[in-house]
C-alpha cells in the first residue's frame, strides 16, 4: 500500500517538467482461477497484480508509465521521466489532496477470495456433470470459474485522493455437442459482481442446460444460408450488436481523433425513430457497473440516442480535451498497465413496445438470430462482423429449423437506420470488452429487436 | 526506461527453500520480465507516450500427484508466504490423472538471437522523429488519404529465468520493435482503411518510405469496392490472410486439445489429412523468424519439427504431460503465457512451407475467382472445434488471371480442415505474422478450391 504523503510527492514530481495534470493509480488485485474439463479440475491458480501507473497529461499529449516496483525512490524517478518527455517547463501547480473519498462499499457478505478453491471445484464438477447429462449428444464439456478483488487508490493534481474495493466472480460453461464428425459448442458466462453467496444464488444447473442445449440444437442445425434477410435478433447478449457497430464508435476513444464514423454528428439522426440507447455504469450491482471511473471522475447514466438522434458520447479525460466536452465518467482501464480511456460500461438499447412474438409472428422469411457469440468492427468505416452461436430460420411468422454458421456483416450507420421493430423484452448479459485500455467487464443488451435486411453469412452449398 | 529490474535471486532461493520445507516434493519458480516502450503519433504530433518496467514471479510445486500454481508481482516475505500456501490450496482442488512433474534440464540447448544491442541502445526519440516522418509521408502519398488514425511504435525487452529443485537453470533475453499503422482513404461517399505491421530488431532496416507505401497501397487499393453476388468461388488467400486463419486454428495441432477431444485430428496420426502439396512445420528454432525459442517453458530444448508432411499428419505438439500420455518425447512446446500462466501447449514458429510459384502465376492458373487479402473477426467467426468459420473479407475479384477490381462487404464461410485438403498450390512468398510470445505463424498464399461467399 502506499500511503498519502508518496503519493503526494509522486504526483509533484510528475509535473516538474511541464505537464497540467498528473494522476497516480495504484492497484493490489488478488485473483483466483480454476478449471475443470469434462468436470475433472485440471487448472487452479491465484496471484497477485500489485503495481502503479503515473499519467501526466499536457493539452492533449499523454505520457503514461508503470511499474510493480512500488518503491518512493523508483515512482518518484519514473515520475520525473514522465514529465521529462514533454519537453516543457514547470506550469506551477500547487494541489492538496484534500478531496478525499473511500468508495468501497460492503456489499457482499462473503468475499470469493476467502473461498477455498476445492470449493469452487464443487461448484465446476456439479455444473459439468449437469451439463454432460443434457443429452447424449453433449460429449465435452470446460467449465472455469475466476474470481477477483480489486482494490484501487487514484489521486491527481486536482486534489482528489480516492480508494475503492471491487469483488467480481464469472462462472463459465462450454457444451460441446458431436453428430458424426459434425461438433457445435454452446456457452453461457454469468459474472456477478460482490459476494460469492451472488454465485450461489445463480442457478448453475439451468446455466450449464442451457449451454448444452445450445450445442445440442446446433449440432443437427443445417447450414445457414446465404445472402441478404431480415434478421430479428434476440434479447440480451444480442446486445453485441449495438455494442460493436455502434457503441465503440461513439467512444472518445475514436471521435476525439476524428476517427469515428459519428464524429461531428451530435443531434444529428443516426438511427430509426424507435432506437433509444443508453450507456449507464451506475445500475445498482450490475457487472459493468461503478461507483468512480479509473480515473477518479463520477459516473453517470448516459443517453447515446434518443429516438433515432444522436445524443451523447463515452468522453473519457483525455478524450474531453481533444472533442472540448466533459468527461462523462467513462475512463476505464483493465489495470495498472494501461491508461484509462473511454469505455462503454452497462450499455443497451432500451426497450420498445412490440412483444418478441409479434416481432416474429409479422416476419415472413428471415433469420432469428437467438444467440450471438462476438464481433468485432472498424470504427473508421462501421464495418462489423459478429457470429450467430444460436440461430433458426423464420418461415411464415414462425421460428422453423435451426441453422448453424451464421455470420452478420454490415455497417453501423446502415443497420442502425434499418432497426424496424424493437421488443418490450430488454435484458443485460454479462460479457468482457477489449479495446486500447485492456479488458473490462461490461453488459450488453437489448429487447428483441429486427434489422430489416442484413448480409448473413453462411455455408449452405 | 533506463534500468531494468534485476532478478530477484535472494527471493527465488528463499522460496524454492521454504517449499521444501512446507512439503512439497519439487518446485520451480518462473521469473519474467518486461521493459516497454511505446509512442503514438497523431496529428504530427507524438500524442503518447508510454513507458513500463514490470516484472512477477510464477511459484509451481507439486504435492503428492498434483502441481498446483500461484503468481505475484511482489516479491516481499508476505507474498513468499502467499505463493506458497495458494500453490498448497490448489494442489488440493486439482484432480489431473496425468501427473506434472518437473525436468531437470538438458545438457545443450540451441543457440538463438534474440536480442539486439543497437536496438536496445537507441534511444526511443529516434523512433519517434521517424513516425513522424513516416505520417508526413503517408499523408503525401496520395490524395486519398485523408488521416493516419493510429500509428503506433513499441519497443519490448525481457528476461526469463527458470528455476527448480531438480537444478534446472534456463536464462534467456529478447527486444524486439514493433510498428503498427493504419490510414483511412476517401473517395465520394466510400471510406476505406488498410493497416500494416512491421517488426523487426535491426534500427536500419525499419524503412518508412516502404512501410508507407504498403500502409498506403493496402488502403487505397480497396476503394470502389462492391460486393459479388453470393456463391462458391475460387480463392486464393494472400499470404497475411492464410497466416490469420492457420494463427486462429493452429490449436488443433496441440496434444492438449487432441486429448481433450476438441481437436478432430485424435487418431489422426500418420493418416492423410491434407492435400499432397501441403508441409506444415513447427520450429523452433527458424531463422526467418524474429523470434526462436531457445527451450520451453519447461526447460525442454526447441525443436524442429514436421506437423503435415505432404499431406500426412506426422505430429502433434506436446509439452512433457501430454507427450507423457502418449509415450512420446516433448516437443519442446510446454509455454506459459508469461508469470501468469499455467503450463499448456502452443506453438513456436508454426508455418507452411513455400511452394514453386509466385502469386501472379498462381492468379493465371486461378484464371477467375477471388483474392482474399483481409479477413476480419477471426476471435468470433471461428468455431476452433468444429473448423467452420464464417468471416467477413475484403479482397480483389480476380479475371482472366490478373486483378480487376476491389471487394468488400462479403463472408467467406468454410471448414479449415475441408480447407486443408483442398490446397491447391501454394505460392513462394511465406509471410510470417509479427511473433507472439514464442514465435510466428506463417504461411505463403494459398489457391483453394471453392469457398462460399456471401455476398449481394
Amino acid at each position: 500500500m502506499l500511503n498519502r504523503s508518496t503519493v503526494e510527492r509522486v504526483l509533484i514530481a510528475a509535473l516538474t517538467s511541464g505537464g497540467d495534470f498528473s494522476e497516480i493509480f495504484y492497484e493490489e488485485t488478488k485473483t483466483s482461477g480454476i478449471s475443470a474439463v469434462n468436470g475433472i479440475v485440471e487448472k487452479a491458480t491465484s496471484g497477485i497484480d500489485l503495481g502503479v501507473g503515473i499519467r501526466v497529461l499536457n493539452g492533449t499529449s499523454s505520457i503514461y508509465v508503470f511499474s510493480n516496483d512500488i518503491r518512493e525512490e523508483n515512482l518518484i524517478r519514473l515520475a520525473q521521466e514522465a514529465s521529462a518527455e514533454l519537453y516543457s517547463a514547470p506550469q506551477g501547480i500547487s494541489f492538496l489532496l484534500s478531496r478525499r473519498r473511500d468508495y468501497a462499499v460492503r456489499d457482499y457478505s462473503v468475499n470469493p477470495l476467502a473461498i477455498r478453491q476445492d470449493r469452487k471445484a464443487e461448484l465446476l464438477r456439479h455444473s459439468s456433470n449437469h451439463a454432460m447429462n443434457f443429452s447424449n449428444l453433449i460429449t465435452q464439456t470446460s467449465a472455469s470459474y475466476s474470481d477477483s478483488e480489486r482494490n484501487i487508490i487514484i489521486a491527481n493534481s486536482e486534489g482528489n485522493y480516492v480508494t475503492d474495493r471491487v469483488l467480481r466472480a464469472r462462472v463459465a460453461i462450454q457444451s460441446v455437442a458431436t453428430l458424426k464428425q459434425e461438433k457445435q459448442t454452446g456457452y453461457k458466462a454469468p459474472g456477478i459482481v460482490g459476494g460469492f453467496e451472488r454465485i450461489e444464488q445463480l442457478n448453475l444447473e439451468e446455466i450449464a442446460s442451457d449451454a448444452s442445449r445450445i450445442a445440442d440444437t446446433m449440432v443437427k442445425a443445417k447450414p445457414c444460408p446465404s445472402g441478404r434477410f431480415p434478421v430479428v435478433i434476440g434479447n440480451g447478449f444480442g446486445g453485441v450488436i449495438f455494442h460493436e457497430a455502434c457503441g465503440h464508435a461513439l467512444e472518445a476513444t475514436s471521435v476525439g481523433i476524428k476517427a469515428s464514423v459519428f464524429t461531428d454528428m451530435l443531434g444529428k439522426k443516426i438511427a430509426s425513430d424507435i432506437v433509444t440507447a443508453i450507456d449507464d455504469p451506475t445500475l445498482d450491482g450490475e457487472w459493468g457497473s461503478y461507483r468512480i471511473d479509473d480515473e477518479s471522475v463520477l459516473p453517470r447514466r448516459n443517453l447515446l440516442i434518443k429516438n433515432g438522434i444522436l445524443t451523447g458520447f463515452l468522453v473519457d479525460r483525455l478524450g474531453g480535451r481533444r472533442m472540448n466536452a466533459d468527461p462523462t465518467g467513462s475512463g476505464r482501464r483493465q489495470s495498472y498497465r494501461y491508461a484509462p480511456t473511454s469505455r462503454m460500461s452497462n450499455t443497451f438499447i432500451d426497450s420498445g413496445k412490440d412483444t418478441h412474438d409479434q416481432i416474429i409472428a409479422d416476419t415472413e422469411l428471415g433469420i432469428y438470430a437467438a444467440k450471438m457469440g462476438g464481433g468485432s468492427v472498424d470504427p473508421s468505416t462501421g464495418e462489423f462482423n459478429f457470429a450467430v452461436t444460436e440461430a433458426y430460420m423464420i418461415r411464415n411468422g414462425t421460428i422453423m429449423e435451426p441453422v448453424r454458421g451464421a455470420t452478420l456483416i454490415g455497417k453501423g450507420s446502415e443497420v442502425l437506420m434499418n432497426i424496424d421493430r424493437v421488443g418490450n423484452d430488454l435484458e443485460l448479459e454479462q460479457g468482457v470488452c477489449g479495446s486500447v485500455s485492456g479488458n473490462v467487464p461490461a453488459n450488453v443488451g437489448q429487447p428483441t429487436i429486427r434489422v430489416s435486411e442484413m448480409t448473413v453469412g453462411g455455408y449452405e452449398e | 526506461m533506463s534500468n531494468s529490474r534485476i532478478i530477484p535471486d535472494f527471493f527465488i532461493d528463499q522460496l524454492l527453500r521454504k517449499s521444501k520445507k512446507d512439503g512439497f516434493i519439487e518446485s520451480e519458480v518462473y521469473f519474467g520480465s518486461n521493459q516497454s516502450s511505446q509512442i503514438q503519433i497523431h496529428n504530427h504530433e507524438v500524442t503518447t507516450y508510454e513507458s513500463s518496467d514490470t516484472s512477477g514471479i510464477s511459484f509451481r510445486g507439486r504435492i503428492s500427484e498434483q502441481m498446483g500454481y500461484s503468481f505475484s508481482e511482489s516479491f516481499s516475505d508476505k507474498s513468499a508466504d502467499f505463493l506458497i500456501t495458494k500453490a498448497r490450496e490448489n494442489c488440493i482442488a486439482l484432480e489431473e490423472k496425468e501427473r506434472e512433474t518437473l525436468f531437470e534440464g538438458q545438457k545443450n540447448y540451441p543457440e538463438v538471437n534474440n536480442f539486439s544491442q543497437a536496438l536496445a541502445d537507441k534511444p526511443i526519440h529516434f523512433f519517434s522523429q521517424l513516425g513522424l516522418e513516416l505520417e508526413e509521408l503517408i499523408l503525401s502519398r496520395d490524395s486519398r488519404i485523408v488521416a493516419v488514425d493510429h500509428l503506433y511504435i513499441s519497443r519490448n525487452s525481457g528476461t526469463e529465468l527458470i528455476r527448480n529443485t531438480l537444478g534446472l537453470h534456463c536464462l534467456s533475453s529478447y527486444n524486439l520493435l514493433n510498428l503498427y499503422v493504419d490510414c483511412r482513404c476517401v473517395s465520394g461517399t466510400q471510406t476505406k482503411n488498410g493497416y500494416y505491421l512491421w517488426a523487426g530488431r535491426d534500427p536500419n532496416q525499419f524503412n518508412i518510405s516502404e512501410i508507407a507505401d504498403n500502409v498506403v497501397e493496402r488502403s487505397v487499393q480497396k476503394l470502389g469496392a462492391t460486393a459479388i453476388s453470393s456463391g462458391k468461388y475460387p480463392i486464393i488467400l494472400d499470404s497475411r490472410a492464410a497466416a490469420d486463419l492457420l494463427d486462429s486454428f493452429c490449436g488443433i495441432f496441440s496434444a492438449e486439445t487432441v486429448h481433450k477431444g476438441f481437436s478432430l485430428l485424435f487418431g489422426k496420426i500418420n493418416e492423410k489429412i491434407s492435400s499432397e502439396i501441403l508441409n506444415i512445420r513447427d520450429d523452433s528454432v527458424f531463422s526467418r523468424s524474429l523470434y526462436s525459442s531457445p527451450f520451453d517453458s519447461e526447460g525442454v530444448a526447441g525443436q524442429s519439427k514436421a506437423l503435415i508432411e505432404n499431406g500426412i499428419l506426422k505430429s502433434f505438439l506436446h509439452n512433457r504431460k501430454t507427450a507423457a500420455v502418449d509415450h512420446v518425447f516433448s516437443t519442446g512446446n510446454g509455454f506459459r503465457s508469461g508469470y501468469k500462466g499455467s503450463i499448456n501447449v502452443s506453438p513456436t514458429n508454426l508455418y507452411v512451407t513455400e511452394g514453386q510459384k509466385e502469386k501472379a502465376e498462381m492468379m493465371r492458373s486461378m484464371y477467375s475467382g477471388l483474392l482474399i487479402t483481409d479477413l476480419s473477426g477471426l476471435h468470433a467467426g471461428t468455431n476452433s472445434i468444429s473448423g467452420d468459420f464464417s468471416l467477413s473479407c475484403e479482397g480483389f475479384w480476380v479475371k482472366t488471371g490478373v486483378i480487376d477490381r476491389p471487394v468488400d462487404q462479403i463472408v467467406v464461410s468454410g471448414n479449415f480442415y475441408s480447407l486443408l485438403q483442398s490446397v491447391l498450390d501454394i505460392s513462394k512468398d511465406l509471410y510470417l505474422l509479427p511473433p507472439h510470445d514464442n514465435g510466428s505463424i506463417g504461411s505463403p498464399s494459398l489457391f483453394v478450391e471453392g469457398l462460399t461467399i456471401s455476398g449481394e
